[in-house]
């Protein structure tokens, strides 16, 4: 069996710091995403996320270490990585009184498309974020989600590679959030290399398949998501319904060396597996082979919210 | 607490209209309770001052707004003094006479201060109620008790004790004059009744702009608008008043009738169909400033020769008529304000432009002829200069530039219907530096404006992580300037061309061309360069003023006025360039650095 080819990283720091005066934002921050990765960006507020997205997008200069994207170093070759990042700040950055096409043949210009190719740009990147209805309307008459949309479609104008998000669902409703992420996920499937530091963690748990967790400048974690759960948990946990008296279920389980605890609430069975490795299995063949009628077997899977409050202490700068 | 005070005015006013409504002889009562409520609502008031005040008093505009005024006084001591050594006879070889000094500092410093207290203080409520808005807490105030009237007149109120401060800064100084002699106390009293209608109109014009506009820099424009509007009648107002009560006095027993021109008064260039001379004689007659050619024998001023006419009886008659000015200023602000308070009221939820103000904005400002070479050629600037397109691509821009272009054409008109007075062909000329003066106030505050729009919608830090360098975001934005400002710039150089000709002055010296040629070169980069060091827009924009317009002046001047560093009248014009290449170029790589380090404060909504 050949092993799969070794992911290639997209975008890489080593040691990152800034400072703001004495304040220290970022404090050698090592990070690695892959090509192709949808990689979530977890943080409190004033965790240094933003930071490191501006760094990365060129728009601020490191204090110390070094950040390359697809082999660019960000400071050096700042001119190159512009061309392949597409960066989405946490604010619109939109002019009110502009059309919506007039703002994408701007930056289209900014970024040095040739006019004669601009306006199939723009008419795709629209109809890629599905605003190819309102391409004529002003910006200021665009609902919040339609502006964000068009900020996504401002990103695409010149095809990046790397797209660098910073909130870019925040203070959406649960409609337009959810079809951002869609396109988020359609990108991704386009090949995209995707950094996302969003606020709304149930979400990311969905859509990205790594994160990188950040409290005060520092990087707690980085890596798929069920690592850092596996990390935390100290043994999986189980819900079980039986019909009838729970109490010989109970009793059942516990006869099980697997079983670390077991205990009923509101007539439910919580069952502590002691090790990882012990699953379903276990729970299901005690109680089927002990002559209890098995309603409901459910794991209870640690959220990225609980992973996330888990893992930080709240701490902002 | 303010909770607790808030509660009781609506109780009051139901009191007030049960007493009213169901008791027609509890008349005395309802009068008391009438007072109450007006005392509860000044209560209602205060936390809206309290906060006007505290938020002012952590603004450097305050501090520097009380600098500013008294600089400007200096500067009316300075323009009296050199108005008094440039008349011959006031001036012996053992020094000046002091009684004609005290007239001359009067009229040169009251001209300064009515100027002052017109033109700054409507800067003080200017963006008070606009800062509300773009800041979303508009709306917040609706949630409280406070009505949209409460919320004007708190402003206002709190404003008009942050102008009284600046008019007690400038007042006191209006007394040098009385102790040098020439003026007495009567000039200072008059004084200090006129220009407090000049400063509570001010601030009402300011407040109505404020309610108008979302957007700072054209609340200012408007404010400053209105109150020229409000001065030019309150003037006319005082010469109407003057006639219907002062001059009846002037022709009774004892008086020698209306026998004099305010012509009298006037400079050589005094003409009297012109309309900047009959502005000027207002202002004048206003301030008691002007040339003093009085026809009473001996130095004096307009006021002064009043007052020696009257009779003694009567010599109240012109505070009387002063008085009844300053209670129609009341009156008449306290309408404006009114009109202040409906448009908040309509202006607590922002709303997009509705769908007939869209229209008609798409009616009117859509070019009709020439389409297709304006479309043309904004693409071809999008192509080759995408920020400099920025500046250029709205309607609003294009009014700008072309407004600009119209109002110097009627700026030369001002100035030729001033033709036929004496000297006329220098008078023509210092109208036409006035002209070009005035365009560098709007290069000026259009450069000191420019970025602040991109950083306020957060554009800014998108443009500055696209592939353009930071001097091609410089470049592009200045070159945007200096196009919308052109066609008005060459309009002026090619009447200026004229007037040389027609003047027979080509072969004289062209130090003012050379020195407003720099300045327009030079203004907009020193206006980039503060609009990334100063929050404020006023304050950009007067320093960029300050900083490349006056200062080079001031510096080559003095430098020619001692004749130090071989610097003359002859060699002024190049070192005028010298120095203003020097300050473009300090400016220039300043603005570089600070973007290229995104040094800069960065406001985002």
């Amino acid at each position: 069996m050949s092993t799969p080819p070794e992911p290639k990283p997209a975008v890489q720091t080593h040691g990152l710091t800034r400072l703001y005066g004495s304040m220290v934002a970022l404090s050698n921050l090592d990070l690695t995403v892959n090509q192709g990765d949808l990689f979530g960006f977890i943080g409190s507020n004033g965790a240094g996320k933003t930071t490191t997205l501006r760094i990365l997008a060129t728009f601020l200069s490191p204090s110390g270490g070094t950040a390359s994207i697809l082999g660019n170093d960000v400071v050096k070759e700042a001119d190159a990585v512009r061309h392949i990042i597409g960066y989405m700040p946490d604010f619109f950055g939109v002019y009110k009184d502009m059309e919506v096409t007039e703002y994408l043949d701007f930056f289209g210009a900014c970024y040095k498309i040739p006019s004669s190719k601009r306006e199939q740009t723009v008419n795709d990147v629209l109809e890629l974020v599905g605003l190819s209805e309102k391409r004529g309307a002003l910006i200021g008459a665009l609902s919040r989600g339609m502006q964000q949309r068009l900020g996504l479609a401002r990103v695409l104008i010149h095809d990046p590679k790397v797209l660098l998000l910073d909130e870019p669902a925040s203070g959406l409703d649960p409609r337009a959030r959810i079809e951002v992420m869609a396109i988020l996920q359609e990108l991704q499937r386009m090949g995209k290399t995707i950094i996302i530091s969003s606020h709304i963690l149930s979400e990311l748990q969905n859509l990205c398949n790594r994160v990188a967790i950040i409290e005060k400048g520092k990087l707690i974690y980085s890596g798929p998501v069920q690592g850092v759960r596996d990390q935390l948990a100290t043994g999986r946990v189980m819900w079980v319904r039986v019909s009838g008296d729970p109490g010989q279920a109970v009793e059942l389980l516990k006869s099980r060396s697997e079983v670390s605890n077991v205990e009923t609430v509101d007539g439910r069975i919580k069952v502590t597996l002691s090790d990882h490795e012990s699953d379903h299995a276990v729970v299901a063949e005690t109680l089927v082979k002990g002559g209890a009628r098995l309603i409901e077997l459910r794991e209870d899977e640690l959220g990225l919210e609980e992973v996330f409050l888990r893992v930080t202490r709240g701490e902002t700068q | 607490m303010g909770g607790s005070c808030l509660s009781h005015p609506a109780g009051i006013g139901e009191r007030w209209f049960v007493a009213t409504a169901l008791r027609p002889s509890g008349l005395r009562i309802s009068g008391l309770l009438r007072i109450l409520d007006f005392g509860f609502a000044l209560v209602r008031l205060l936390p809206v001052i309290e906060r006007e005040l505290r938020a002012s008093a952590r603004q450097p505009f305050t501090y520097w707004l009380r600098v500013l005024g008294v600089a400007w006084l200096g500067l009316g001591i300075g323009v009296g003094w050199t108005l008094l050594r440039g008349m011959r006879g006031m001036v012996t070889s053992a020094g000046v006479d002091q009684r004609s000094l005290g007239v001359m500092l009067f009229g040169a410093m009251n001209f300064a201060m009515v100027l002052a207290l017109g033109l700054l203080t409507p800067l003080l409520t200017a963006d008070s109620v606009s800062r509300e808005r773009r800041e979303g807490t508009l709306g917040l105030l609706r949630l409280t008790p406070l009505r949209p009237l409460d919320i004007v007149l708190g402003k206002s109120i709190a404003q008009v004790l942050k102008g009284l401060t600046l008019y007690l800064t400038m007042l006191p100084w209006l007394t040098l004059p009385v102790l040098l002699g020439g003026v007495g106390m009567a000039h200072f009293a008059l004084a200090a009744e006129l220009n407090a209608g000049v400063l509570v109109l001010g601030l009402s014009a300011g407040m109505l702009a404020s309610a108008l506009c979302r957007d700072s820099a054209k609340a200012i424009l408007l404010a400053e608008g209105l109150s020229v509007l409000l001065l030019a009648v309150f003037l006319l107002g005082h010469q109407a008043i003057f006639r219907m009560q002062v001059v009846p006095a002037l022709a009774g027993p004892g008086g020698p009738g209306f026998g004099f021109s305010l012509n009298d008064f006037m400079p050589g260039w005094y003409h009297e169909r012109g309309i900047l001379s009959r502005a000027v004689s207002l202002l004048f007659f206003t301030t008691s400033s002007g040339v003093n050619r009085g026809w009473n024998t001996g130095l004096t001023n307009v006021w002064s020769d009043v007052w020696a006419a009257l009779p003694a009886r009567s010599e109240h008659v012109w505070h009387q008529a002063a008085a009844t000015l300053l209670l129609g200023c009341l009156v008449a602000s306290f309408l404006i304000l009114w009109i202040a308070a409906r448009s908040v009221r309509s202006a607590w939820v922002e709303q997009p432009p509705s769908v007939a103000m869209e229209r008609m904005r798409r009616k009117l400002l859509t070019p009709r002829y020439l389409t297709d070479l304006l479309q043309r050629r904004l693409r071809q600037t999008l192509e080759s200069n995408p920020i400099g397109w920025l500046h250029q691509r709205s309607p609003n821009a294009r009014m700008v530039k072309w407004g600009w272009v119209l109002a110097m054409i009627l700026g030369e008109f001002l100035v030729l219907s001033e033709s036929g007075g004496a000297g006329e062909s220098r008078d023509l000329r210092n109208a036409q530096y006035l002209l070009a003066l005035a365009l560098l106030v709007g290069v000026a505050f259009s450069s000191a404006a420019s970025f602040r729009h991109e950083r306020e919608n957060g554009a800014f830090e998108l443009l500055l992580v696209t592939p353009l360098s930071v001097p091609a975001l410089i470049w592009g934005r200045l070159a945007g300037i200096w196009r919308q400002f052109l066609p008005a710039a060459a309009l002026l150089a090619i009447i200026q061309l004229l007037l040389r000709i027609w003047t027979f002055a080509m072969g004289r010296g062209h130090e003012p061309e050379v020195f407003f040629a720099g300045c327009f070169a030079v203004v907009p980069i020193v206006g980039l360069w503060l609009s990334m060091q100063r929050r404020g827009l006023l304050s950009a924009g007067l320093l960029t003023l300050l900083t490349g317009v006056v200062l080079p002046l001031l510096l080559v001047n003095t430098l020619s006025a001692f004749k130090l560093l071989g610097v003359n009248a002859a060699n002024a014009g190049s070192t005028w360039l010298v120095f203003q290449g020097a300050l473009g170029l300090f400016a220039f790589l300043h603005l570089d650095r600070a973007l290229s380090e995104r040094r800069f404060l960065s406001k985002q909504p």
